[in-house]
């Protein structure tokens, strides 16, 4: 921190704090991760020493007033913010008229898949799988237009997918991976719920190896 | 077709006796080399094309072309041929490892085609006989996305504000249709000053003062011949030009805007256009004041292109000189 800060009064940080809020909730439109250079830029400026203690108190604020969690997730060089429902998820989520179903639909497709596959799945295989749904890597799609841009540049950019290319392989091959955001905005567990009763299956625990999975990751995070 | 593992075990890949090998240095020799290449060539695209299928756990594709490319390594005594077959041999391996993968030792195996049929009849959408054709209604994916958000553990809702986030993220340029009204006159004259100074080609202006006169002029011109009504679609309807109609009524609604003509409906519920006097008692002597005794309405006109097609069709324009005549003339 630069010995030329200047402290910032009362009122200021208010209004900055306001900004930021203001800010991210806009942000998460688009639902790309907001770095902390993106916040200086748009909203601290001359403030930037303070961001610290800005973003507490914004974090404080979200949480207060709008139930969401402010979350830096990602390793040193690529760190980035997004917000977190904090509210206990209800039935009452499931009967809001989100305007982003199709995608949503989508994106749980893949997540599933690439899960219930082991955590990973080729290029190949991920696509030939989505042929199923009438999806074609090079085609058009109905509902979502140009679909190898959705996946692999949107969810790639908002943190739901994470894109490997695998070395020594020449035609180059990649490897799909759930993103960081994955993690955060559902669980191996819930995605297992899903294809359990998908399968009318009587119990999660069926599938062995993705439960033990499953299960790992409970314990991890609690 | 040989048992490739038996095969496997009796055989010795010395090096030493392939490189031992007195080598035959003839055209007959070198042809049947490069075969051989060709061979494995032809080999390693087959199996790139098919990895789909050769790595799925229940094909044998792989060890059948694993024992194909064997039978071509006996004869292959160059190093070309030999770096061919290492070439597919890597391929192979890699293919091995993804099938390895692929293997299921579970109590219930996950096969993604069979996951993918059963999103499919959970969108409401079928899967015909040839597995050719995949028919998703076309809410499906809504009724997926809406199903499956109960499994998210966060789901946040993000700010859409009305007029526009303080940053340009999402440019909401309003479309400039000619039928928005007075809230768009005054980015127009700031758009057209500096296109009035430093563009002179007459056909890129939109709605110059010029234009709108010119409306005027007509309307009054035709209002002084004949002192009735004029029908507002008989009068902005251009057959010959969709996008000059749409001038029209632009043109026109900065005129009523301007309080220099009005818009009613007639008996009939026809809209139809009348010039205010300037002159009459009606109009208070501020400039701005309320136009008549009627309070001022906003009213937006949409006119697409089939229902330009339905006016000319209804007024009998077709061929028909329009009121006011497109500009260039």
């Amino acid at each position: 921190m630069s010995s030329s800060q200047r402290n910032i009064d009362k009122s200021e940080l208010d209004r900055k704090v306001n900004d930021v809020v203001h800010l991210m909730l806009i942000w998460e439109q688009r639902k790309i991760p907001i770095k902390r250079a993106d916040i200086n830029k748009h909203v601290l400026k001359e403030y930037r020493h303070a961001f610290n203690e800005v973003m507490k108190i914004t974090d404080k604020k979200l949480q207060k007033v709008f139930g969401l969690k402010l979350l830096e997730i990602g390793e040193s060089g690529k760190r980035a913010y997004i917000l977190v429902n904090m509210l206990e998820h209800s039935e009452t989520q499931q009967m809001m008229n989100w305007n982003d179903n199709p995608k949503r639909g989508l994106l749980f497709t893949v997540l599933s898949l690439i899960f219930m596959c082991g955590n990973s799945m080729t290029d190949g295989t991920f696509w030939n799988a989505l042929k199923g749904l009438g999806i074609e890597k090079d085609k058009p799609h109905p509902e979502f237009g140009d679909v190898k841009k959705l996946i692999t540049q949107e969810f790639v950019r908002q943190w739901y997918l994470e894109i490997v290319k695998l070395p020594n392989c020449d035609p180059p091959q990649y490897e799909y991976k759930w993103g960081l955001r994955a993690y955060h905005e559902t669980s191996k567990m819930k995605i297992l719920e899903f294809v359990t009763s998908l399968y009318d299956k009587s119990s999660v625990m069926v599938w062995k190896s993705q439960y033990q999975d499953a299960l790992e990751e409970q314990r991890k995070t609690i | 077709m040989e048992d490739p593992t038996s095969e496997d075990e009796g055989m010795s890949y010395d090096d030493a006796s392939v490189l031992s090998v007195a080598v035959e240095d003839s055209p007959r020799a070198r042809a049947r080399q490069l075969q051989l290449r060709q061979n494995y060539r032809k080999l390693i695209d087959e199996t790139q094309l098919n990895k789909e299928e050769l790595v799925k756990p229940d094909s044998n594709g792989l060890m059948e072309n694993i024992a194909k490319a064997h039978q071509l390594f006996k004869e292959v005594n160059e190093t070309r041929g030999a770096a061919l077959d290492s070439k597919f041999m890597t391929l192979a391996v890699t293919l091995g490892a993804q099938k390895t993968n692929l293997l299921q030792t579970d109590l219930v195996a996950f096969q993604p085609d069979e996951f993918i049929a059963k999103l499919v009849t959970c969108m409401g959408g079928t899967v015909s006989e040839e597995k050719d054709e995949i028919d998703i209604p076309e809410n499906g994916w809504n009724v997926l996305g809406q199903k499956t958000a109960t499994y998210f553990t966060s789901l946040t809702p993000a700010l859409h504000p009305l007029l526009g986030a303080f940053e340009a993220i999402e440019s909401g340029k309003t479309n400039r249709q000619a039928t928005q009204r007075n809230k768009e006159k005054e980015t127009a004259a700031k758009v057209q000053l500096p296109k009035e100074l430093t563009n002179y080609k007459d056909d890129k202006k939109e709605a110059t003062p010029e234009e709108i006169e010119r409306v005027l002029h007509i309307i009054n011109t035709f209002y002084k011949d004949d002192p009735s009504p004029i029908d507002y679609f008989e009068l902005v309807v251009n057959p010959e030009s969709y996008g000059h109609t749409i001038e029209n009524i632009f043109h026109l609604a900065f005129l009523v805007k301007d309080g220099l003509v009005k818009i009613f409906l007639n008996e009939n519920g026809l809209p139809v256009v009348e010039p205010v006097n300037i002159r009459s008692d009606d109009i208070s002597p501020r400039k701005k004041g309320k136009k008549a005794k009627k309070a001022n309405n906003q009213v937006i006109v949409s006119l697409s292109m089939d229902e330009w097609y339905s006016i000319i069709d209804a007024y009998q324009l077709k061929g028909k000189q329009p009121y006011i005549p497109s500009p260039g003339n």
